[in-house]
């Protein structure tokens, strides 16, 4: 942390520190930063964290596997589902609990949409820190279309407790998949109009266009993951790295490009839709019947001595679960690795050196949760 | 698993014990070793060198069984997917070397690590609290802060 001491002197007059937050619209949840400005330059940068900290691994040593269930969605309430679908799959590979073919389909469409619905808040919000507010209702437009598919099967909008140990609570109907496509196709035709009406537009591409570029270093230095790290020309995505649930028997690409700066973040985000997409597709057109839960699960979830890692691949990067047990029915320890954590740090190198006006650009297009970096 | 690595990391540190997680696909890693925490910067410069990145690093509350704290490390790579966990004791009141200086991302987690358990890293640029307030006078994840009130059902009584 840099000494007051720059401050008033005679010949560094302009230098200056600035908080923005922890009440900020732009940071996007209780996030401070602590700015060191010359003039309009940052010298440097700390994000200041910890305002939303509730402790939730804390909480898994108190409560046993299945009631720690609810905690997942609300850790990143944006990924909710695929954290509480991930937590899931993580101790079933514990206990080596086969799920049904279907309710492994029904997982698939449920966190694709989720991821799309994820994107789609990102991409809002980001416009909007950037003065754009038109695309924010067009998001929350089609975001909500999700939340209202996903509320019919799951019962809540946002902190999701959809999976089980072995399934998923309920079964969903024909007209849950009809919904699906319905808002398939209606996305597909949207996604044009989002082009020419943001992708395309001049003033967001000069403003997005070479700023904030990450240095190639930093993705190992930092342990950088998710779509900035894609957008550093890395192809990895641990749906196709460490194939978890079935991810393995669908068609989808892993976009990438090299420029590292905002706007290919940008870029990535939105191709990652188009391939969410795809999946759901693939998924609601061969989606078999059958049962929902595996039939025998023990009623007392115990899984044997041991140190477990399990990684999903969220909205934002690899999140990851270490889990160790003692053999109880109470965790040992639950461990969360979330992307944002190790992204959010690597600001301190990002914003050194850049303008004040871009904080905004460069902080959204990392795509930051704050509880998630809390816990 | 590359064995060049391996050959590497075992003339760095020859006392490392290693156990081959290949076949057990929920230990989530390629091989488990146990070393100490004074071989924790040799191993990061290994890796360091070799491509690989620090993915997390947490702390285990050992002190009820055997009185110690232990260090979890996961290393992996930004290219192919293989992941090394590292498992360090640590004596209470002993201060481990930092990772910090080696990887950028050690900076954070360490400074996690002492947030939650105390233990506080030797070297390390900032070593602060992250998440609870400054100046806070305990360490919540310690297992005997907050002592545990499971639930009747957790409790085994359901």
């Amino acid at each position: 942390m840099p000494e007051l001491i720059h401050v008033g002197r005679d010949e560094d007059r302009d230098t200056y520190y600035l908080n923005m937050g922890p009440q900020h619209p732009s940071t996007h949840g209780v996030l401070r930063l602590r700015l060191l400005l010359k003039g309009e330059e940052i010298l440097e940068a700390e994000p200041i964290v910890g305002y939303s900290h509730r402790a939730h691994e804390k909480m898994a040593e108190n409560r046993n596997y299945i009631q720690f269930l609810p905690n997942t969605s609300r850790i990143d309430y944006l990924s909710g589902m695929i954290y509480n679908i991930g937590y899931c799959q993580a101790v079933e590979r514990i206990l080596g609990l086969e799920v049904p073919e279907r309710a492994e389909y029904i997982r698939i469409i449920c966190c694709e949409l989720n991821r799309i619905s994820s994107h789609l808040l990102w991409y809002g919000t980001l416009l909007m820190d950037l003065g754009g507010f038109t695309p924010f209702l067009y998001c929350w437009d089609d975001r909500e279309n999700i939340l209202d598919i996903l509320d019919e099967v799951t019962g809540s909008r946002l902190t999701y407790c959809y999976g089980r140990f072995g399934g998923v609570t309920m079964d969903v109907n024909d007209e849950f998949l009809q919904n699906t496509l319905d808002f398939c196709k209606r996305f597909r035709e949207r996604l044009p109009e989002y082009e020419t009406l943001v992708t395309e537009n001049i003033i967001f591409q000069n403003r997005c266009k070479d700023v904030g570029v990450f240095d190639q270093e930093l993705a190992q230095d930092f342990a950088l993951t998710g779509p900035i790290l894609r957008a550093m020309g890395h192809k990895r995505d641990v749906r196709r790295d460490e194939p978890y649930g079935i991810y393995d028997k669908f068609d989808f690409d892993i976009p990438t490009l090299n420029g590292a700066d905002t706007f290919d973040r940008f870029l990535i985000r939105v191709e990652e839709m188009h391939q969410s997409l795809s999946i759901v597709e693939q998924a609601v057109s061969r989606i078999p019947d059958g049962p929902v839960m595996a039939p025998k699960v023990p009623r007392k979830i115990k899984p044997p001595k041991g140190e477990y890692y399990f990684a999903v691949e969220s909205a934002r990067g690899h999140f990851g679960m270490f889990i160790v047990s003692d053999g109880t029915e109470i965790p040992y320890r639950i461990h969360l690795r979330t992307p944002s954590f190790a992204n959010l740090s690597s600001l301190r190198s990002v914003l050194r050196g850049t303008m004040i006006a871009d904080t905004v650009a460069i902080l959204g297009s990392i795509d930051i949760v704050l509880p998630e970096i809390d816990r | 698993m590359s064995t060049t690595l391996l050959d590497t990391l075992r003339q760095r540190v020859p006392e490392l014990k290693t156990e081959d997680n290949t076949s057990t696909p929920a230990a989530g890693c390629t091989a488990t070793h146990v070393c100490t925490t004074a071989d924790i910067p040799a191993i990061a410069e290994v890796f360091k060198q070799a491509g690989y990145c620090l993915e997390m690093l947490t702390c285990l509350d050992m002190r009820a069984d055997g009185g110690i704290f232990r260090l979890v490390y996961h290393f992996s790579r930004a290219d192919v997917p293989d992941r090394h966990r590292f498992l360090a004791d640590v004596e209470p009141g002993h201060e481990p070397p930092t990772a910090a200086l080696l990887f950028e991302s050690a900076n954070w987690y360490e400074r996690e690590v002492y947030d939650m358990y105390g233990v506080r890293f030797a070297g390390h640029p900032d070593m602060t609290r992250i998440l609870t307030e400054e100046g806070a006078d305990y360490h919540p994840l310690l297992k005997d802060f907050g002592v545990a009130h499971p639930t009747d059902e957790g409790n085994g009584n359901a």
